[in-house]
C-alpha cells in the first residue's frame, strides 16, 4: 500500500476511531460524531475500505451512500421495476458487506460493486421473471406539447423495448445492459460474466436478434 | 472481400469503422448493409429506452437506512471479526518474530573440544547442537517476544513476512526448532480462543 493511501486510510480511521470502542464496532453501534462522519465522507473509496476493514462500520454506510444510485440503476435496468430494484440493491450491499474483506483493490470499488451487482441480478433473474412497471406513456406526456404525438410514440416504443429486454435470456440481457447502458467493454463484460470475449459478442448478436423478433411480435 | 460479414464483424462494426474491404463489401451487399442498419437502429432504440425514472428524493435516505438495518442484522460481528482476525494476528506476530530470529541467528560455533564430535556427527545431531545453551536463551527471548508483539507492531516494523519468506524460514528450522514453533503456535491459538 502506498504511503498516501495508508495516510488517507489512517485519516479516515482516525476520524471514526475515537468514538467507537471495540465492542461497539462488533455489535451495537454508537453514533459517531458528525465531524467523524463528515471526515469519512471526504475519504476516497480505498480509504473507506481500509477503515471498514479496521472495524469502522460507519465507513460502509458512506460506501452505500456513495454508490447506491449506480447500483440501483443497474438493478432497475435488469428488473424493470422500482420495488424489485430497491430490494435487489439492498441485497447487493449486504453481499458486498459480507465480501468486502475479499476485495483485493486491484479494481475500483465501484467496478467491484458492479460485479457483485451483476451476479446478484443474474441469480435473481434466473429465479424469477421480472415484472415490469405498467406505466402508460401518455401519463408522462403533456398533451399540450407541440410534439405530443411524437413523444407518446417514442415512449410507447421505449416501453415495448423494455418489455422485450425483460424477456431475453439472462446472459443476453446482462450483456445488453452492461454494453449499452453501463458502457462496459466486451472484455470487461466477459470478466464479470465469467465467459470469453467471443461468447459475449455472440450473446450480444443473439440478444439483438431476439429483440428484433420480440418487437415484431408485439401487438 | 467476397463473403458476408460474420456475427463478430457485425458486432464490431457497431463500435468502430469498418475496414476498407468490409466497407467495399457492405456498399455492394444489400443483405449485410440491411443487417448492419437494423442492428444500429436497435441499439439506438435500446439506448433510448434505458432511462431510469428518478425515485423520490427521500428514497435514497430510506434505502441507506434499510441497508444499515440489514447489515446490522448480519451475524458477521463480534465472533466474526474477532474470531477471524485475532488468531491470524497472533500467528503473524509469532511468525514475524521467528523470521527475525532466523535471520539474526548466529552460526553455530562449537567449542574446540566439541569440533571433532560435531564433524563426525550426522546432520540432525549437528543441528541439535544449535538448540543448546545460547540457543535456549534465544528461544526464551523469542517466546517472551512472541507473547507480547502484535501484528500491528510487526507490520509497522516491516516484519510481516511474505509467504515465500515464511516457507523458507520454516524450512530452515531444525526438528527441535519446529517443535518449539508448534508449541508457540498452540499457545498463541489457545490464548486467542
Amino acid at each position: 500500500m502506498s504511503t498516501a493511501v495508508r495516510s488517507a486510510s489512517m485519516t479516515a480511521f482516525a476520524a471514526w476511531s475515537p468514538r467507537v470502542s471495540e465492542d461497539s464496532a462488533m455489535g451495537d453501534r454508537q453514533a459517531p460524531s458528525r465531524e467523524a462522519v463528515a471526515r469519512l465522507r471526504e475519504a476516497d473509496d480505498r480509504a473507506l475500505v481500509e477503515a471498514f476493514l479496521a472495524g469502522a462500520r460507519e465507513a460502509f454506510d458512506v460506501i452505500v451512500e456513495r454508490h447506491q444510485r449506480h447500483v440501483y440503476q443497474l438493478c432497475y435496468r435488469f428488473l424493470g421495476n422500482h420495488e424489485d430494484a430497491s430490494d435487489l440493491t439492498q441485497d447487493v450491499f449486504v453481499r458486498a458487506f459480507k465480501g468486502l474483506r475479499n476485495f483485493k483493490g486491484d479494481a475500483a470499488l465501484g467496478t467491484w460493486l458492479y460485479r457483485v451487482g451483476v451476479n446478484t441480478c443474474l441469480n435473481r433473474v434466473a429465479l424469477k421473471q421480472p415484472r415490469l412497471e405498467t406505466i402508460e406513456p401518455e401519463q408522462h406526456v403533456d398533451s399540450r406539447h407541440p410534439d405530443a404525438h411524437e413523444l407518446v410514440a417514442r415512449d410507447e416504443r421505449a416501453v415495448a423495448v423494455r418489455r422485450a429486454i425483460a424477456r431475453l435470456p439472462p446472459k443476453q440481457r446482462a450483456t445488453l445492459v452492461l454494453r449499452i447502458y453501463q458502457e462496459m467493454s466486451h472484455e470487461d463484460i466477459a470478466a464479470v460474466l465469467g465467459s470469453s470475449e467471443g461468447a459475449v459478442k455472440a450473446n450480444f448478436f443473439h440478444a439483438l436478434g431476439n429483440l428484433k423478433r420480440l418487437l415484431r411480435q408485439r401487438p | 472481400m467476397t463473403s458476408h460479414l460474420s456475427r463478430r464483424q457485425l458486432v464490431d462494426a457497431l463500435e468502430r469503422p469498418l475496414s476498407l474491404d468490409q466497407q467495399v463489401h457492405v456498399d455492394r451487399c444489400a443483405a449485410c448493409a440491411g443487417e448492419l442498419a437494423a442492428m444500429r437502429a436497435l441499439v439506438a432504440d435500446v439506448a433510448a429506452a434505458g432511462e431510469v425514472p428518478e425515485p423520490s428524493p427521500l428514497f435514497w435516505d430510506r434505502l441507506s437506512a434499510r441497508v444499515r438495518e440489514a447489515v446490522d442484522a448480519e451475524p458477521v460481528s463480534a465472533s466474526g471479526w474477532a474470531g477471524y482476525w485475532r488468531p491470524l494476528a497472533a500467528l503473524a506476530g509469532v511468525l514475524a518474530v521467528l523470521i527475525l530470529a532466523a535471520v539474526l541467528r548466529p552460526s553455530p560455533t562449537p567449542s574446540p573440544a566439541a569440533r571433532p564430535a560435531a564433524a563426525s556427527a550426522n546432520a540432525s545431531a549437528a543441528s541439535d547442537v544449535t538448540t543448546s545453551e545460547g540457543s535456549e536463551a534465544m528461544w526464551d527471548m523469542i517466546g517472551t517476544m512472541a507473547t507480547s508483539i502484535g501484528v500491528d507492531d510487526a507490520r509497522d516494523a516491516g516484519l510481516v513476512p511474505g509467504r515465500a519468506a515464511t516457507d523458507a524460514a520454516i524450512e530452515s528450522l531444525t526438528q527441535a526448532q519446529r517443535r518449539e514453533l508448534v508449541k508457540l503456535l498452540r499457545a498463541e491459538l489457545g490464548a486467542s480462543d
